[in-house]
């Protein structure tokens, strides 16, 4: 298994690690020169774009459409785009910048063509500075290393069954938080509406992910962490915890 | 006699009856059908076109006057927005394979009408053809449709900022 | 400070804060307010952590997505998968309108009057002997209206017949520049569809 849960840190106000695939050997190309070479018709320059970043680009789209043949049609529709568009490329911001915002509407795209149930609420709307009443988060967590936790198959499924059972434009901005690092600005900039949108639909869908695990906050500390693994101080502190935020 | 005569004759009788019913059904079956494909070429449409901007926002709204299209805007693949505004309305009256312009907030649509089919039958059903274009004049959609008489059609198109604009109409016999 | 929301304290596990807004935020939290800072994190690590399995599982497929990119690029066709055909749709083997009626009738008997055929159902027929567009079929009570010589049909009573409803259709379609999809919505009530033509257009980038 090649969870590692030291690259895959919360992203602060840096943005996420690059996870990079091992790059061909003698390959330390800058993505520029890459794509410049691209540009002018370099077949193997955008292959090696291809291999640099597929696996990412399969994460995102995974994670938004959820579904494994979905999402690497996605990513083979992404990069046929990308090859398409090169020349409109700019180079301001990165490559990967530029393709994950094609691989997040070409997934949302997908979304778009494929449900057929789902329907708006008019009445979504933004957080506002009065809280959420009951809709709080909760605090609670399962505690000890996730990456024992997702060791766990009935915890993996539950988590999975969870990113499906939320709103398309909930997991979205999720995913790309999640997985991107990217801040609220430009998740708002990405998907055309405003910070306060954004911050609203992250809280949702963490509040929701968090209502569907509850059960597992409940469970005794050494499931979670597996025998040896002790607790650390602020895990103790959440499994203990046990009365609702009363907002101090 | 005559009763052995009529014995022997209803057989016959009910097999010509058959027949006939049979020659019937598909005489009328060969006339509508003849029907069906016949275009008037005095037929005339008036068509109620409605551009709809959709997009995301804070304070998700349904503009009043699109209450009538509110169940469909709910919807996918409308439903990645959340508010939509009436841009305008105009009515247009097609008379057959003559084009009519349809300006619009975000470009211009042409409608043209191509058939009428079923003209004796209770629903009647258009095939029509339907241009867009953008604001810059560029040709978005070149499309020919068939829909019934009275029902919606609706085009619409990805912007730029995850705003988008429905062209939607529905038309009746004049 | 002010009281501390929820969603003060996502901000603060995102880092969305600067640092001074950040400390004062900490030290203003309170025990719960730190714990559901570190439960928002444990959401984002769990939902990494599982991306990137689900990912690993994928590697294989991933390693050969290349192939099809470059037979894509090269302008050969990738072959679609093979869609499950609807039940609704028109037999399209061959024979004359006769033999297409015999078999339209087998197939709905159930729905027709027995015996002869009234003007009305005869109608509904030429609907559904086209072999576009997609036909509904309903079934409704209606009067019986003209002359109709089998068993079944009653003088002046209510006998169902067939009426036909027929979706939107397309005929064709030419999209510049985007890609067009077609959607179809069905009304609540069941009686009639929409028909949507959704076009996205490949460029739907700002300059970057």
């Amino acid at each position: 298994m090649r969870y590692n849960p030291g690259v895959t840190k919360r992203a602060q106000a840096q943005p996420a690690p690059a996870r990079s695939p091992a790059r061909p050997a003698g390959d330390g190309i800058d993505d520029r020169e890459l794509v410049a070479r691209a540009q002018k018709g370099d077949r193997v320059a955008f292959r090696s774009l291809f291999e640099r970043y597929s696996r990412r680009a399969y994460s995102l789209a995974f994670g938004v459409v959820r579904n494994a043949d979905d999402a690497l049609d996605v990513v083979q529709d992404a990069f046929i785009k990308a090859h398409r568009h090169l020349d409109k490329f700019e180079g301001q911001a990165s490559f990967y910048t530029w393709l994950y915002r094609i691989v997040m509407n070409l997934a949302i795209d997908h979304l778009r063509k494929n449900r057929r149930q789902k329907v708006v609420d008019f009445s979504e709307g933004t957080l506002d500075e009065g809280g959420l009443g009951e809709d709080s988060l909760i605090p609670r967590i399962i505690g000890g290393n996730p990456g024992r936790a997702l060791l766990d198959r009935e915890i993996r499924d539950r988590i999975a069954a969870a990113l499906d059972e939320l709103s398309d434009n909930h997991r979205a901005v999720l995913v790309m938080r999640e997985l991107e690092g990217l801040s609220y600005e430009e998740m708002a900039q990405v998907m055309g509406c405003s910070k306060g949108t954004i911050m609203s639909r992250l809280f949702h869908a963490r509040r929701n992910m968090q209502k569907r695990l509850v059960d597992l906050y409940d469970r005794p500390a050494n499931l979670a962490n597996g025998p040896g693994d002790q607790p650390g101080e602020e895990d103790r502190r959440g499994i203990e915890s046990e009365a609702e935020d009363p907002q101090s | 006699m005559r009763r052995d005569m009529r014995r022997d004759m209803r057989p016959d009788m009910r097999r010509m009856r058959r027949v006939h019913t049979s020659v019937l059904a598909i005489a009328a079956l060969a006339v509508l059908i003849g029907f069906t494909h016949a275009a008037r070429a005095d037929v005339q449409v008036s068509c109620n076109v409605v551009e709809i901007e959709g997009s995301s926002s804070d304070a998700p709204s349904l503009d009043p006057e699109l209450k009538s299209l509110e169940k469909k805007l709910k919807k996918p693949p409308f439903s990645s927005w959340n508010t939509f505004k009436r841009l305008g309305a105009q009515t247009v009256t097609l008379s057959m394979m003559k084009a009519a312009s349809v300006p619009l907030v975000h470009g211009k649509a042409e409608l043209l009408l191509r058939d009428v089919t079923a003209p004796g039958s209770k629903k009647r059903r258009l095939s029509l053809g339907l241009l867009l274009d953008d604001a810059d004049g560029k040709r978005v959609v070149d499309t020919k449709v068939s829909v019934d008489l009275g029902d919606w059609f609706m085009l619409a198109r990805s912007m730029k900022s995850n705003r988008g604009q429905v062209v939607a109409l529905t038309c009746k016999l004049l | 400070m002010s009281k501390v929301t929820d969603p003060d304290l996502m901000m603060l596990a995102d880092g969305e804060l600067d640092a001074a807004d950040a400390s004062a935020l900490e030290r203003a939290a309170g025990a719960n307010g730190v714990v559901k800072v570190a439960a928002v994190r444990e959401v984002g690590d769990l939902v990494r952590g599982h991306l990137e399995l689900a990912t690993d599982e994928a590697e294989d497929r991933l390693a050969g997505l290349w192939t099809l990119v470059e037979r894509r690029l090269d302008g050969g066709e990738v072959e679609a998968p093979e869609r499950a055909k609807s039940d609704r749709e028109p037999s399209a083997s061959a024979g004359g309108v006769w033999s297409r009626f015999l078999r339209w009738v087998d197939g709905h008997r159930g729905h027709l009057l027995t015996g002869a055929l009234s003007a009305g159902a005869v109608a509904a027929l030429a609907f559904v002997l086209r072999a576009e567009p997609r036909v509904e079929i309903r079934t409704v009570e209606v009067p019986v209206k003209g002359s109709a010589t089998g068993p079944d049909v009653g003088s002046g009573g209510s006998d169902p017949i067939v009426l036909t409803a027929t979706p939107p259709s397309i005929e064709s379609l030419e999209v510049t520049g985007g890609t067009g999809t077609l959607f179809t919505i069905e009304d609540d009530d069941g009686g009639s569809e929409t028909a949507v033509i959704w076009v996205t257009p490949d460029d739907v980038l700002e300059g970057i």
